[in-house]
């Protein structure tokens, strides 16, 4: 259910430069704000895109995470994680 | 009476501008793009409305409609870090939009209304492109093409034939024309990036060259267009256009892998 936290997480990430910049100074403590189950929080700062589609995140919302290069996601490691095709 | 003179269709990459800035003259996009703009140009509209689906800039699903009409005096574009183009702005046509908002409305259409703006690049990619000088008033009228669940295609038809009414009741002699911005097939960010759906663009395709707008309305399910890319329910802002042009086929259309561009000489 609190995939909608996960989607206003990469909504905000584009959207609000402020916190754009707390997710790349302190991201353990910008994420704090957010109700992530464990599942979600581990999906997330492993950077493993792939789990974190599979559990709902809007791809389009998804892709900033690659686009802001945050919890080792490039250009170069995004596809083939959340194709499966490679893991973090 | 004021008159729908034209309608044309584009897709709106946030890269296309970079892109065509740094290969001029190369790029298919290019030249399908400078065809749009020559058939805009030549219906010489006195505004235009501008249908195109938000990429979560101005709406999240903390609160998201499903059709909204700008009412804006200015606003300016593109508001995200990855579409690098010159910032444009618009001047908006308050009273045109209220009054499609109030006739939509009276017609069954609960729109939404919005009187500040952030333009993405669904807005200000094809108006860069094919209406660049910023001189021409702009109706932002926004279509839920991206974040499920969709509207359905057949109110999307009827809010575009609802358009049409509406301009043809419009005192004065304004020259109006439509511009639906978005893909045929499409995925951003999604495991099928780089792959498009061939056999549904030439579905898509057929059906418009023939002027068989219903008949698209009803193939365009949200699970058919989302098979065919995550953000291929944009569509829905042709099919809505495609309400506005009544029997008319398309004088220009071409596509581009999964991108279409098309014209409508309604004068």
């Amino acid at each position: 259910m609190s995939v909608y936290a996960l989607n206003k997480l990469f909504y905000m990430l584009e959207n609000d430069s402020s916190f754009r910049d707390r997710m790349k100074s302190i991201p353990g403590e910008a994420i704090g704000r957010f109700t992530l189950t464990a599942e979600e929080r581990k999906a997330l700062t492993s950077g493993d895109v792939g789990e974190l589609y599979r559990i709902g995140v809007h791809a389009f919302l998804l892709s900033g995470l690659s686009r802001h290069r945050l919890f080792g996601v490039d250009s170069d490691n995004y596809f083939p994680r959340i194709r499966g095709q490679a893991s973090p | 009476m004021a008159k729908l003179v034209a309608a044309v269709a584009t897709p709106h990459g946030p890269m296309l501008p970079q892109q065509v800035a740094q290969s001029p003259g190369t790029l298919k996009t290019e030249s399908l793009m400078k065809e749009v703009r020559r058939r805009l140009e030549e219906a010489a509209p006195d505004v235009i409305l501008v249908v195109a689906s938000d990429h979560f800039t101005n709406f999240f699903y903390n609160n998201l409609p499903q059709f909204c009409v700008g009412v804006v005096e200015s606003a300016e574009g593109p508001a995200e870090t990855y579409c690098l183009m010159p910032t444009l702005q618009i001047r908006g046509d308050t009273g045109l939009a209220r009054g499609l908002l109030n006739h939509g409305l009276n017609a069954g259409f609960d729109l939404a209304i919005a009187q500040e703006l952030r333009l993405d690049h669904s807005v200000v990619v094809p108006l860069h492109f094919v209406a660049p000088s910023e001189d021409i008033p702009v109706v932002p009228l926004y279509v839920n093409g991206l974040a499920p669940p969709l509207p359905l295609a057949r109110r999307c038809y009827a809010f575009g034939q609802e358009i049409r009414r509406f301009i043809e009741k419009l005192a004065g002699n304004q020259r109006v024309a439509l511009l639906a911005s978005g893909s045929i097939s499409l995925e951003v960010g999604g495991p099928q990036v780089g792959w498009t759906d061939e056999p549904w663009v030439e579905t898509v395709v057929d059906h418009l060259g023939r002027g068989a707008y219903r008949g698209l309305t009803r193939r365009a399910t949200e699970k058919r267009m989302a098979a065919a890319g995550n953000v291929s329910g944009e569509l829905l802002c042709w099919i809505t256009v495609t309400g506005a042009v009544g029997d008319t086929r398309p004088a220009f259309l071409e596509t581009d892998g999964g991108s279409g561009f098309a014209a409508w000489d309604l004068g």
